[in-house]
């Protein structure tokens, strides 16, 4: 609901704070801010408290038991429900918290709650446009975000015996076995052409089902990881994919392992056979002990750097293979030819060597990609115009 | 921190999704989730938080007579929302708990056990703050906000998950007794800790089985 400073100021006597103070009071004890143009606050009034504050004189209501400073906006008329109580010991033990009994009687008496305090116990009769409170722990959440919950203290829970995660090491030990393997772990989507299971609403008219399978998702995957290798493997390395995910079958709902290509020795390590053996392996992870397998089992760890993106236009291809004296060392004539070659150049490798009467030759692959727009051959000739040139200068001769 | 790891099925019952979470059919927490429901299936949904796992777990605390648990279920999760580069229909979430005898398990707890995550997570200046919020399943509810510095920016607060006490009804649902019991629950999604944490722009990056964006770190065993 969007209310400006000017008129929340209608119910107060006093002077108000400044609109960005009023909108840190709202954030903190009451409701998200969903924005502040000018004086105008767009506040997202939360759905268990509409009946109340979905109003000028609500909204006026709540800042003022948040400042409190009194407002002239009128309390909510009408019948009044069950009444609800709650103790000092009982909001603070469920807070962590250490308020004062007089701290308490202050909340309730801002937010305007008929009130009956017999020792430690309060005893609220809300009015029927708070239905939000109905159990002693409602209150307790009242007095917390009035008070602020800055005021809990970050405590740490005491020490327990070391937790049961065999299941999730069983898991780890596979996708470490498979990483040490050259293979590479990818997530595919869930939603199918076809499946067992239908979805009522699907948000794709084309993707209904769920997936039976990780076939589809996996075969996708592998046809960009062909066509996108040389961008992330080197020249003499194909991409190796596996996936671990749930299924869903009319017999239920399952977790597979599916391979591009075939590991033998993980039947070993699974005790199953796969289920299929075709262009994608599968196994169905349901059928193995999982806890076995992660039973004193210490999952692998991996520190990552920042994210690189990578660039949505195509890349070009070059191999350049060269004649050099014999001792010439490859990485001289990389750090040459990447020189030369410069920004357009993203990965270049050597991927061939041979010796022939005491000359080497050496074959590098070249992989070029811009981030600002497609490449043309064009382009990437001149480049590697200028590649050649630079290598001959040195006495090396392409091949 | 002695969680343990558990898991439970994606495609839930209504119960263990809504209703056993506190969220019966037409309460306002229904509308603020878009849920992917099962055609001929009219109980089943696929879930749209792995709290339904909490609500598992706690019964199993309850069919043994046990008085403590601390769970963390991590796992996929679905919302019927329009997808763009920071919602995707699909994503994990990362959903725990921690319960114990009454005046055992206070919201200061919550507020610790996050910022030990949070510091050893992203950087020892990590630091949490709670606001209001409100969740069926929890009463008080308070959003979470971090205090860290992603990389290459100025340190910055950013909204990373919803938290709060259980609701005296879930833990009754699962079979405790309110009255005995207390304990704080928390839920937030996983792909958006790692984009702040790796500076990784698009979520949908995650599940598109694309070998660029999983040779997009560098990468160092330790």
């Amino acid at each position: 609901m969007k209310i400006s400073r000017d008129t929340l100021q209608k119910y107060f006597e006093k002077p108000l704070p400044s609109t960005a103070e009023i909108a840190d009071a709202y954030t903190f004890h009451a409701f998200e801010i969903d924005s502040i143009e000018g004086d105008v606050l767009d506040v997202k009034v939360l759905p268990n408290r509409a009946a109340d504050c979905n109003s000028e004189a609500g909204l006026a209501r709540e800042l003022s038991a948040i400042l409190a400073v009194p407002t002239t906006a009128p309390h909510p008329s009408g019948a009044s429900l069950p009444p609800v109580t709650v103790s000092l010991a009982q909001i603070n033990y469920i807070l962590g918290s250490d308020f004062s009994h007089s701290e308490v009687e202050d909340v309730f008496k801002r937010l305007g709650l008929e009130t009956k305090i017999e020792g430690d116990t309060f005893t609220i009769t809300p009015p029927s446009s708070r239905p939000d409170i109905a159990i002693p722990e409602d209150l307790v959440e009242e007095v917390g975000r009035i008070l602020g919950y800055d005021r809990v203290s970050a405590i740490e829970l005491p020490p327990i015996a070391l937790p049961d995660q065999r299941r999730f090491r069983g898991i780890e030990r596979i996708r470490d076995f498979l990483a040490e393997r050259d293979f590479t772990e990818i997530s595919t989507q869930s939603f199918a052409k076809q499946g067992e299971v239908t979805l009522a609403n699907p948000l794709d008219e084309t993707k209904p089902a769920l997936r039976a399978s990780l076939e589809q998702g996996i075969k996708a995957a592998v046809m960009g990881a062909e066509q996108y290798a040389p961008l992330v493997l080197g020249p003499n390395d194909e991409p190796n994919l596996f996936e671990i995910g749930t299924v869903f079958t009319t017999a239920g709902e399952k977790i597979y392992l599916a391979l591009s290509k075939p590991v033998p020795e993980l039947n070993t390590v699974l005790k199953i056979e796969p289920t299929s053996r075709a262009e994608i392996i599968h196994y169905d992870l349901s059928e193995v002990a999982l806890e076995d397998l992660g039973r004193d089992y210490v999952p692998a760890s991996y520190a990552l750097g920042a994210y690189k993106p990578f660039s949505v236009y195509p890349f070009i291809v070059r191999d350049i293979a060269l004649w050099v004296p014999a001792g010439t060392e490859s990485k001289t004539i990389l750090e040459v030819i990447r020189k030369e070659a410069g920004s357009l150049l993203v990965r270049s490798e050597l991927f061939d060597t041979f010796e022939k009467a005491g000359r080497i030759s050496y074959a590098f692959r070249l992989v070029f990609q811009s981030f600002e727009k497609t490449l043309t051959d064009g382009e990437v000739n001149a480049v590697m115009a200028g590649v050649s040139t630079e290598v001959k200068t040195r006495g090396w001769e392409p091949r | 921190m002695g969680f343990s790891i558990a898991y439970g099925p994606e495609l839930e019952t209504d119960w263990y999704n809504f209703t056993a979470l506190n969220i019966p059919p037409n309460h306002p927490a229904r509308s603020m989730q878009d849920t992917f429901w099962i055609k001929d299936q009219k109980d089943k949904v696929l879930r749209t938080h792995t709290t339904s796992v909490s609500v598992r777990e706690l019964e199993k605390l309850a069919k043994s007579g046990g008085t403590e648990m601390r769970v963390i279920n991590p796992g996929k999760v679905f919302r019927n929302e329009a997808t763009d580069m920071t919602h995707e229909a699909q994503f994990y979430q990362l959903d725990g708990f921690a319960v114990g005898p009454t005046e055992s398990v206070t919201l200061a707890q919550l507020k610790g056990t996050l910022e030990r995550f949070y510091r050893e997570y992203l950087g020892e200046d990590a630091k949490v703050r709670f606001r209001p919020s409100f969740f069926g399943f929890t009463e008080p509810s308070v959003e979470i906000d971090v205090w860290f510095t992603p990389l290459g920016k100025e340190p910055r607060w950013l909204e990373m998950s919803g938290a709060g006490m259980f609701h005296p009804n879930v833990l009754r649902n699962a079979g405790l007794d309110p009255e005995k019991m207390q304990g704080f629950a928390f839920g937030g999604g996983l792909e958006r800790l790692l984009m702040v944490k790796y500076g990784i722009p698009d979520v949908r990056l995650f599940h598109s089985g694309d070998i660029r964006f999983v040779y997009g770190f560098d990468e160092k065993t330790i």
